[in-house]
């Protein structure tokens, strides 16, 4: 196993916003992460890359507790990709990538870290922007930029948060194809927290569906977005259609609050 | 590592094979062209200094020529070699010009390489030494020791070491509050702006009681003078940027790092926290020796690492060393003016930079391009 998470359970005050989080993420697979604003998914990745610490509850990257790894350990084995992020002093767009290699290089960056931050902006189709100014490209780019760094990062395990909220549906697949590419080819692990049930569904090997920081479903895609799961977590009436065996979800219309008592 | 290494190259290789594009890695040749340009601004910014560094030493009351100051310098070190030609030129050479050319040449150093680290360090394009209030802080100091001179006695020293014990006690302060509140940026810099009013109060309390004479005293201090230049005072600004400029330079990359903010830094690896301290240790106290001495010069620890970012871009591993330099450039340029403009009468140091600085500065920011801040 890649990750092993055990029992989490995180909190900033007294609500715990994630308890009795367990699950394991192998080699090779891609885990999304779906449910409603505010439950926990941002938390969780946050946890999983060791930068807040679950009040309860172990997190093992292979073998290894998390909590006894330094930063720069960590930086060579997860990579992150948060949900927003800013400069106030923009780079070079290929500086950007750069810092992706800082886990792994002193002051001098080598020719071999260049090239491999200048691989990742051609694996995500963007090496034009080299020299561009990060603040000076769409959200889209810069989107696909952070994924870049965390590709030349070369992690095992990557931890993206919300990745695609700023692409169109045609970056969206292509970057989500992108994914599945590098994760078969480099057996890589992917953590991912996902809005667009139907992208998680069509991309996932397996989906977590929490609700009030609690996993109320756990498998392979099939299984999770069913009717009822999506109608107790998210209060949406919604048809599930299978499409190339894979679930494909349409939302129908909100269900009242009295209406979901009912079940 | 290694296996997994080779295959980001390897698949991107794959990739790039049935990629449209063969143009190869233009991009990056250009990426390594313009890193070796940057390197070159920073060869042409020392040329400049010394060139700039050779008319401050000729120009003045007594007339001097270029090969008079080169022999004159090079006497002290090969004496067998070099005739000064007079004595009068040797001790206006050694003891006034060269050490007030140097002073400024550090001083300049040292606030553009401070505000070129705490920019980053606190994300924030306002921030320098001026705004953690660590110049308000050795202003408060030099006006206890001027105005209380009498009782306290012990002259110009007890001036300069009050002044960078004050100054050093406004920035323990703030990166005390700040440590103890988590170190976020925006508590340092509010802090730092508190504490500056706090002073800035207590001096004009002491100037509204004190004499004339050591009202006019203060002001001078806080104005800011490379009168005070001498080899005594100089080896202490060098002893401190000797030792503090390399470990400014070297942590170039976390600055770029901690810049993408403090979770993003954290996750690639940088104890955000710790290097934040560091950095802020280290610039506070390279700023403080050298404004102990020099009194508040002003602007340049804010202006010189903007201009930097303008020409060479936001890599920090260019933009501290060059701004120094810049900033060295400026002060050390701004002083030729403030000698000869009016000769005899010297303005102030502080206040000429500003009268240079400012419209320099707003000219750039209205005719950049691109945005080197947010």
């Amino acid at each position: 196993m890649r990750l092993t998470v055990n029992d989490v359970m995180f909190s900033y005050n007294s609500a715990p916003v994630l308890d009795d989080i367990s699950f394991e993420l192998a080699r090779g697979e891609i885990l999304s992460i779906v449910g409603p604003n505010g439950t926990g998914k941002s938390t969780l990745l946050r946890c999983l890359d060791g930068l807040i610490r679950p009040n309860k509850g172990s997190i093992f990257l292979a073998s290894e507790n998390i909590r006894n790894m330094d930063r720069s350990q960590i930086a060579r084995h997860l990579g992150y990709v948060p949900q927003s992020f800013d400069t106030v002093f923009p780079l070079k767009v290929l500086d950007m990538v750069l810092l992706g290699r800082h886990p792994h290089m002193l002051w001098k960056r080598s020719r071999s870290d260049l090239e491999k931050a200048y691989a990742a902006l051609q694996l995500m189709g963007i090496e034009n922007l080299a020299m561009r100014n990060f603040n000076e490209i769409s959200g889209g780019q810069q989107q696909k930029v952070i994924i870049a760094r965390a590709l030349a990062q070369e992690a095992q395990v990557l931890l993206l948060d919300e990745p695609t909220s700023n692409l169109d549906i045609m970056h969206q697949l292509e970057v989500m194809e992108l994914i599945k590419r590098m994760v078969s080819a480099m057996a890589l692990s992917v953590v991912v927290s996902v809005h667009d049930l139907n992208l998680a569904a069509r991309y996932s090997d397996r989906v977590l569906m929490l609700h009030q920081g609690r996993i109320v479903a756990a498998g392979d895609p099939l299984s999770v977005f069913t009717t009822d799961n999506i109608a107790a977590v998210y209060h949406v009436k919604a048809r599930v259609n299978t499409v190339e065996g894979r679930p494909h979800i349409i939302p129908l219309k909100p269900l009242q609050r009295n209406e979901k008592a009912k079940e | 590592m290694d296996c997994s290494q080779s295959y980001l190259l390897q698949y991107a290789g794959t990739n790039r094979a049935t990629a449209l594009s063969s143009n190869g890695n233009a991009e990056l040749d250009a990426y390594v062209r313009h890193a070796r340009r940057n390197t070159l601004w920073i060869v042409a910014l020392l040329i400049s200094i010394v060139i700039l560094g050779t008319i401050a030493i000729v120009l003045g009351p007594l007339k001097l020529s270029i090969a008079d100051v080169y022999a004159t310098i090079l006497h002290r070190f090969f004496p067998g070699l070099f005739s000064p030609p007079s004595e009068l030129a040797e001790r206006t050479i050694w003891y006034i010009r060269l050490p007030r050319l140097i002073m400024g040449i550090t001083a300049g150093f040292s606030l553009a390489v401070s505000g070129a680290v705490m920019q980053p360090v606190l994300r924030n394009p306002l921030a320098s030494p001026f705004t953690l209030g660590i110049s308000a802080g050795a202003g408060f100091g030099a006006a206890i020791a001027i105005v209380f001179q009498k009782s306290l006695g012990a002259g110009t020293f007890f001036v300069v070491a009050n002044a960078f014990v004050f100054a050093l006690f406004t920035a323990f302060v703030i990166l005390g509050l700040a440590r103890y509140k988590g170190a976020t940026p925006e508590t340092m810099i509010l802090t730092g702006v508190a504490i500056s009013y706090l002073f800035h109060a207590c001096t004009t309390l002491m100037e509204y009681f004190a004499d004339a004479w050591a009202v006019r005293e203060v002001v001078f201090w806080l104005v800011g003078s490379l009168a005070k230049a001498t080899w005594g005072n100089l080896g202490y600004i060098l002893l401190v940027l000797v030792g503090c400029t390399p470990i400014l330079i070297y942590k170039a990359w976390d600055l770029n790092v901690m810049s993408i903010g403090d979770e993003a830094a954290k996750s690639l690896g940088t104890r955000v926290q710790r290097t934040r301290m560091l950095l802020m240790v280290v610039a506070s106290l390279v700023t403080a020796t050298t404004i102990c001495f020099t009194g508040t010069i002003g602007f340049i620890g804010l202006v010189a690492p903007h201009i930097t970012r303008m020409i060479i871009g936001g890599d920090n591993r260019f933009v501290v060393p060059a701004s120094g330099l810049l900033g060295a450039l400026l002060l050390a340029g701004a002083d030729i003016l403030a000698v000869n403009i009016i000769s005899p009468t010297v303005i102030p140091i502080g206040v000429m930079t500003s009268f240079m600085g400012v419209p320099l500065f707003i000219y750039l920011i209205m005719r950049r391009k691109r945005e080197t801040w947010r």
